[in-house]
């Protein structure tokens, strides 16, 4: 009886795991924990490297992102825009994914124009969308002019003051580049940052830590926030606490759930094994 | 007297200063003062003839507070000069480029000057009474220029020797994927290891006739100008061409409308080769959305309708990778995955009975055609690695003696 | 000649674009732009082409009633209803389009379906992380620890667990992905050479 319990055990059904899942991530909507996470190197790096910038330097900024990956790096997106606001920074900003246009012109409208008072033109501007991917990346290099005539309010690039004088990469002093997946970092590391040499901080989801901290460590990338947590880690560095830090309760207990569910499964299977060799 | 006069004079020369300034609160200085030296220009080699190297020396006298550099260029000696690079009071050298109005291309002279900009109290009369002698000291901008360098014609470099060495590395690899294709056609015998996932791909269509069911095969979410996904084209050719073999239905699920045409035409070939163009069935081939998690539901959608047995994951996957092989795995299909999305493969390799792993996915089409001008090309690729390998030990050894030519050697610029 | 035409285009331009990467001079490198400009325009067409794709498909699916017709049905009725008024009332921010449409509907949905993501991994991990064999414990251990290390209560639970998350990090996994990196890359110039030079021809379609 009790080894059939067992045996079901192991094998048992994901709904429950699913169940446990769901209960861990949603608890602390109701009991905040408020754990904030410890700065870890590619983050710090990350921030330094805005910090270091004279205040009014050009940054461009892809934000290459969908409605799917947004809970994971919207809050991201909002720092990054916070951080350059608040360092005086100039943020150009750009997507190449055809369904972030409108997440990112929400956050640009709500940090630069809403809470910081830029005034668009001059403090930042917002160049929309553009189909091409790594196409339009290398055409960047040579010209950001006929690559995006206008803005993404149809308003030609020569009427915006922070846009006189701008060619290509060259005049910007960073590129920060927001990602969850193709095109993103991997795609501006290979094609622009060494060929047009410039500067690049890369904030991605999770799921993309282990590939791009090769390029970290290489000097490739100058920092780099690794999902939720990075995202997190930045907003306390920034002294602005947002939606990351939040999440990260969630994800502490998910955690949890997971390796409670490893330990669970294999405890059952030991115990099984036992059983089945004394039989 | 002598304070009146000296003070007098002090305006003058202030007031004088500012009628030549470039803007209201500045004042500017013409080779003296601040202003930097031995403004030096150099055409940087293996460009395009659009840029330019700009050197300088600040200035030797003590007692300044420089803020910024300016480097500024201009067509002709005169003006106007345009700001094309500025920084720290630190900076001492600017590459600049066209912008601000002005372009740098080949061919053209150009004339150059540095602009150092510091602050400086500045006395002015007391507006109130014209009369009176007594000046306050205001806090003034101060532009000090260098003497105007140039002409320099920057001159376009018909070949980058900064990327020699990828050139070498191309060429290397060009004629050694010659050198091999033309062993293969010669019949030489070429020996690979044999890739479990490989042999799975019989299997599990064996088991989907068993069952009576579909093949799915979904050749990535990327375009076909994305490699990943050329390469899995070739092997779905090859999977269709054994569907149609043991006359089983093959489900293709796209994400991408330009692959519409492709999968058609693939796996019509493969049930040509197969002997069966009656048994194709265009309607298995599915368009359904270019948004990921739309395509990713509409074959789960499928997976669980149709109950396909045989599940082929080959090409480019992002996040919708873990759920398509968890619900293939729940439906009880086997399923084999393939990709270069490094990040994928733990999913696909908890989820899926073969995981084709890098270099193994881009190989199968080889092994799986027998093609000999791929398993030529596949062989080329092996002794480039050989070579990488080799080049990686040697870096490491070197470095350790504290030689470090082969490290910069394979620095890209 | 219908695959021989493509494929010495094909050729010519794979090799200019391979030789234009080595000569930064205007004469071929604006030739070059001209050729990604073209790139970024045909690109831009797949969206006109993914709209007729999915009418065309569904619309011949629904007209035959084809098994399950009236899923086919709804999709199309869905994409007017995401496209016309888009097309008619724009798509700025405050607008019907994108307030209903997009960021309370279209998000949630994006949204949902990327964090079940969390459910599969849970179910994954329960299922996959068993200690059957050495390396597999060593592969269940480092997870453990790499999960641990990376939630912000990680150096309560041992003071060293960040440093050495960052050591698996940083250490065996980043050489182990640089292996894996370095191979895919020479598979994918390996393709791509075959490509250019005709090896590979199964993307023109049949023989």
């Amino acid at each position: 009886m009790a080894n059939t319990t067992l045996q079901k055990l192991e094998k048992l059904d994901r709904r429950w795991v699913f169940l446990a899942m769901a209960i861990a991530v949603a608890a602390p909507l109701f009991f905040k924990l408020g754990l904030a996470p410890k700065t870890t190197p590619p983050v710090k790096a990350f921030y330094d490297y805005i910090e270091q910038l004279p205040p009014g330097s050009r940054v461009l900024c892809s934000f290459d992102y969908d409605p799917g990956s947004k809970a994971e790096l919207n809050p991201m997106c909002v720092s990054v825009l916070r951080h350059i606001m608040l360092k005086g920074h100039k943020p150009v900003i750009l997507t190449l994914w055809s369904t972030a246009p409108a997440l990112i012109e929400r956050n640009i409208n709500e940090v630069c124009r809403d809470e910081f008072g830029k005034q668009y033109g001059v403090d930042y501007v917002y160049l929309g969308l553009k189909e091409g991917r790594e196409a339009v990346m290398v055409a960047m290099g040579k010209s950001i002019r006929s690559t995006f005539p206008t803005d993404f309010y149809g308003t030609p690039l020569d009427n915006l003051p922070l846009m006189n004088g701008v060619e290509n990469y060259s005049s910007f002093a960073l590129l920060i580049n927001v990602s969850a997946g193709y095109p993103g970092t991997k795609e501006y590391v290979q094609y622009v940052t060494s060929r047009f040499a410039i500067p690049m901080l890369s904030g991605s989801s999770a799921v993309s830590v282990p590939e791009y901290s090769a390029y970290f460590q290489s000097g490739q990338l100058r920092g780099l926030l690794t999902g939720i947590t990075g995202a997190a880690e930045y907003e306390a560095l920034i002294g602005k606490p947002g939606l990351a830090i939040t999440a990260m309760d969630g994800q502490t207990m998910g955690h949890f759930v997971i390796i409670f569910f490893i330990l669970f499964g294999n405890l059952i299977f030991f115990i099984n094994r036992r059983s089945k060799g004394r039989a | 007297m002598l304070l009146k006069s000296a003070s007098f004079a002090l305006i003058v020369v202030a007031l004088t200063a500012c009628a030549f300034a470039q803007n209201d609160s500045a004042i500017v200085v013409l080779g003296q003062g601040a202003a930097p030296t031995q403004v030096l220009v150099v055409d940087p080699p293996n460009d395009g003839g659009e840029k330019l190297d700009v050197s300088w020396t600040p200035t030797a006298q003590p007692g300044f507070d420089i803020l910024k550099y300016e480097v500024l260029a201009a067509e002709a000696a005169e003006g106007p000069f345009k700001v094309l690079a500025e920084g720290d009071h630190k900076m001492t050298s600017s590459v600049i480029t066209s912008g601000n109005g002005l372009r740098l291309e080949h061919d053209h002279p150009y004339y150059v000057k540095v602009v150092a900009i510091d602050s400086t109290s500045l006395a002015v009369p007391d507006s109130t009474n014209p009369d009176s002698v007594v000046v306050r000291f205001e806090k003034r901008l101060r532009r000090s220029e260098s003497a105007v360098a140039g002409p320099f014609v920057p001159r376009a470099a018909w070949f980058n020797m900064n990327r020699l060495n990828i050139l070498l590395l191309v060429l290397a690899f060009y004629f050694a994927v010659m050198f091999m294709v033309r062993r293969a056609k010669a019949g030489a015998n070429i020996q690979f290891r044999r890739i479990a996932g490989i042999d799975a791909i019989d299997e599990a269509i064996g088991r989907a006739t068993e069952l009576g069911k579909p093949v799915m095969y979904v050749p990535g979410t990327q375009n076909i100008e994305n490699i990943q996904t050329i390469a899995s084209i070739q092997l779905l050719t090859s999977v269709a061409a054994k569907a149609a073999n043991y006359d089983i239905p093959i489900i293709v699920p796209l994400n991408r409308a330009f692959m519409v045409t492709v999968a058609e035409e693939a796996v019509k070939q493969g049930f040509l080769n197969a002997g069966r163009p009656d048994a194709y069935m265009r309607d298995n081939i599915r368009y359904l959305s270019d948004e990921q998690f739309a395509f990713t539901s509409g074959t789960t959608g499928i997976m669980m309708r149709e109950k396909t047995a045989a599940h082929f994951f080959l090409g480019a996957f992002y996040a919708e990778s873990l759920i398509l092989s968890e619900t293939g795995f729940v439906a009880g299909a086997i399923q084999i995955a393939g990709t270069a999305n490094t990040h994928q493969l733990p999913f696909f390799v908890v989820a899926c009975d073969y995981t084709l792993i890098g270099e193994e996915y881009f190989a199968t089409s080889a092994l799986v055609t027998r093609d000999v001008e791929m398993m030529g090309t596949l062989k080329a690729t092996d002794y480039m690695k050989a070579f990488i390998i080799a080049c990686l030990l040697a870096s490491l050894v070197l470095e350790m003696l504290g030689v470090q030519f082969l490290r910069s050697w394979f620095q890209v610029i | 000649m219908k695959r021989e035409i493509p494929i010495l285009i094909t050729l010519v331009f794979g090799v200019f674009m391979i030789v234009q990467f080595f000569i930064p001079h205007p004469a071929v490198n604006d030739i070059a732009n001209r050729l990604q400009n073209w790139a970024i325009i045909v690109i831009s067409f797949s969206y006109v082409l993914g709209s007729a794709n999915i009418l065309r498909i569904n619309g011949e699916l629904v007209y035959r009633r084809a098994p399950g017709w009236p899923y086919k049905l709804v999709l199309v009725i869905a994409f007017f209803t995401m496209a016309t008024p888009g097309l008619i009332l724009g798509i700025a921010e405050g607008s019907w389009t994108n307030d209903r449409l997009f960021t309370f509907t279209y998000v949630p949905l994006a949204s949902t379906m990327y964090a079940s993501l969390a459910f599969y991994i849970a179910s994954a991990a329960f299922r996959a992380f068993r200690v059957r064999t050495w390396q597999a414990s060593v592969l269940a251990i480092t997870a453990l620890i790499v999960m641990l290390g990376r939630i912000p209560v990680s150096h309560f639970i041992w003071q060293d667990l960040p440093g050495i998350v960052d050591w698996i990090m940083g250490v065996p996994n980043a050489v182990a992905q640089r292996g894996i990196l370095i191979g895919a890359a020479l598979g994918a110039i390996a393709t791509g050479l075959k490509v250019i030079l005709g090896i590979e021809r199964s993307y023109l379609g049949r023989e």
